[in-house]
């Protein structure tokens, strides 16, 4: 038995690993300055308000400084990147509107396949704006707003200008000042007072040019006593030169209202991931961050929920798989401000291949956060000897009847367990993927049935390389 | 071997022979370094701090595993009154060659006043395979059942608190004892 050897140069996504020529009809020149941000607005015919946003967002990306901790980000150089594109100069309407290589890229990922079977809408967005929006009656009916965050922008301003970068303003980070500056797409969601939307809303997101970044805005309205669960997956394909995704998502949850943001994120390894995600939650609202990180080759991402009113609960089940190459720097943000307030979050991390995971975490208990509680459990799995796994959480605690806990360990495979399987007939792989699929089985289970099974199938072709 | 190190200046301490090491403090501020560079070595840590007024303490502590073979263990526990504040950062580090090395950190506070303060940051870097790390930490207030329950027991409220507070610093103040 030869026990943690690494044979296969592994990239696990295959089965996406292709690339379709650009079709773009229009691009902006590579590189970042004033003229090109304004190109931005001028291509998109944006309104004054949201002409002087983008600007006043470059002037602070300009000023603030890159951030001094977690991964190193020296490579990524602002200006051998591209930071508008578009695929198609008018939206396609339906399925057959859309151009064959479109349909193409999208028929192996299974888009369609995706939304016969449960799909509420497919918002699908390839290169940097939305081109498949299908809206079943349903929602309309129900007075449900999903659609791109371009078209909330023109036809729901009022609406928009409200909620838009109040949680999360440019002066936030150097990577939320950029996205502002030249955001493009994303989807915009807002759910009328007690509506439950029952199916799962879902947007994929594709990135297809080479030194392309996508930066995609998302603003999520659930209104007092509503439901709603967004699902956002995404597989790309792989180029060898270093491509940026900075995205910003902003989740409202209004008074007694429920939301479940679940992302399953598989970039290929050549990818920046760079995303500020955080939620507000009101008086008894629940936000959900549901976290699968699979790809990309350096993963920052922190979900925050702000727990505002009274009653209000946050959780984060957050998933890393680091392979060969990979830093996934992924954890979560809860800050109590707010009596009676509870949170909960899970994470667990598999490193791999030399691969890294860090799991970075705040919760943060302010003096009005009476009878708050909190529980942090991060479990780490490390598959070999030349892999890392770091945690790094902060507890800052001001209240004395808060009740703050956390737990974290580390682990690898067993001999003793492996040798158990094993002597009940089963392959070395199959019993580490075993192990390893049991290990995450707290996060599988909650996310849709359909990325459960990929995630498991994934894991089991990760195991089947890693072991010579 | 049993030391109390509340007093020294040193701030790395190297373990280079097996056997058993103690090390035991109150109150202490700075950044102290444990280097286990010996195998087969069982390393306790413990630290007890009771604060009050404007108390403020910062610990920094590291359990560096470079052999193999090696347990490490820390409990830090506070008791913070008034307006203290205890900025504790506990890291365990595992080095590639200290393979079946066992670390664990645990940190528990309690808070007696509104305006005291815990910030606690548990830290592990591992790098190899085979390790059995762990670390926990908790801040709370004093258990109200517990209290409740020595009350209808006949004592008072004051009474009562003394004696939640003195068992939670019971385990760290007994190893105290054990080893003098």
């Amino acid at each position: 038995m030869t026990k943690n050897t690494v044979t296969n140069d592994l990239n696990f996504n295959r089965n996406h690993d292709f690339a379709m020529p650009e079709i773009t009809t229009s691009k902006v020149k590579r590189g970042i300055n004033s003229k090109i941000v304004q190109s931005i607005s001028n291509y998109k015919k944006e309104s004054k308000w949201m002409q002087d946003f983008r600007q006043q967002s470059y002037t602070t990306f300009q000023k603030l400084p890159m951030p001094t901790w977690g991964p190193n980000l020296s490579k990524i150089d602002f200006n051998d990147i591209t930071y508008f594109l578009r695929a198609t100069d008018k939206q396609g309407t339906s399925w057959e509107d859309l151009p064959d290589e479109i349909k193409e890229t999208y028929d192996r990922i299974g888009v369609p396949e995706h939304e016969k079977e449960w799909l509420g809408g497919v918002s699908a967005q390839y290169e940097s704006e939305v081109v498949y929006e299908s809206i079943e009656k349903e929602l309309n009916d129900l007075g449900v707003i999903f659609c791109d965050m371009d078209t909330a922008v023109r036809e729901h301003t009022e609406l928009v200008k409200k909620y838009f970068s109040k949680l999360i303003p440019p002066t936030d980070n150097k990577f939320a000042a950029l996205n502002s500056a030249v955001w493009s797409g994303g989807s915009f969601i807002y759910v009328p007072k007690g509506v439950h939307v029952k199916l799962p809303l879902q947007a994929y997101f594709r990135i297809n040019a080479e030194r392309f970044g996508q930066f995609e805005r998302t603003l999520i309205i659930a209104d007092e006593g509503s439901s709603v669960h967004y699902i956002e997956g995404c597989t790309a394909p792989s180029y060898s030169t270093q491509s940026l995704h900075a995205a910003v998502v902003e989740i409202f949850v209004l008074k007694n209202a429920k939301l479940r943001y679940t992302t399953i994120q598989n970039w290929s390894t050549n990818i920046y991931n760079l995303v500020t995600k955080r939620a507000r939650a009101d008086e008894s609202a629940v936000m959900e961050w549901v976290d699968c990180n699979i790809g990309s080759g350096v993963t920052m991402k922190y979900p925050a929920v702000i727990l505002a009113g009274d009653g209000a609960r946050g959780s984060v089940l957050s998933m890393a798989l680091a392979g060969k190459n990979q830093t996934l720097d992924t954890g979560a943000k809860m800050i109590h401000a707010a009596p009676n307030t509870t949170s909960n979050i899970v994470s667990k991390s598999i490193s791999m291949n030399g691969g890294i995971s860090n799991y970075r975490g705040l919760i943060k208990t302010t003096q009005s956060a009476k009878n708050a509680k909190s529980y942090t459990q991060c479990d780490a799995m490390l598959l070999d000897n030349n892999s890392k796994s770091n945690t790094y959480p902060t507890m800052d605690t001001q209240e004395i009847s808060a009740t703050i806990s956390h737990e974290a360990s580390i682990e690898s495979i067993d001999d003793e367990k492996l040798f158990y399987f094993m002597s009940r007939g089963l392959t070395e792989t199959q019993a580490r993927s075993m192990m390893v699929n049991g290990f995450i089985d707290e996060i599988t289970k909650e996310i849709p049935l359909e990325y459960s099974v990929e995630l498991y199938r994934l894991i089991n072709m990760e195991m089947e390389n890693s072991i010579g | 071997m049993y030391e109390n190190i509340t007093n020294d200046n040193q701030t790395t301490y190297e373990i280079t022979k097996p056997g058993e090491y103690v090390f035991y403090f109150e109150n202490k501020n700075g950044d102290i370094t444990f280097n286990i560079a010996c195998e087969n070595v069982n390393v306790y840590i413990y630290g007890l701090y009771q604060e009050r007024e404007e108390d403020n303490f910062t610990l920094n502590i590291t359990q560096n595993h470079i052999s193999p073979n090696a347990t490490s263990r820390s409990i830090i526990k506070s008791v913070l009154d008034d307006k203290s504040t205890l900025n504790f950062t506990g890291t365990i580090c595992i080095d590639k060659k200290a393979t079946n090395s066992i670390a664990h950190l645990t940190n528990h506070n309690l808070l007696l006043s509104k305006s005291a303060r815990a910030i606690t940051k548990p830290q592990l870097e591992i790098i190899p395979g085979q390790v059995e790390c762990t670390h926990a930490a908790t801040t709370s207030p004093l258990n109200k059942n517990q209290i409740y329950y020595l009350m209808s027991r006949g004592i008072s409220t004051k009474k009562a608190e003394q004696l939640l507070i003195h068992g939670f610093i019971a385990e760290i103040k007994n190893i105290k004892k054990q080893y003098l």
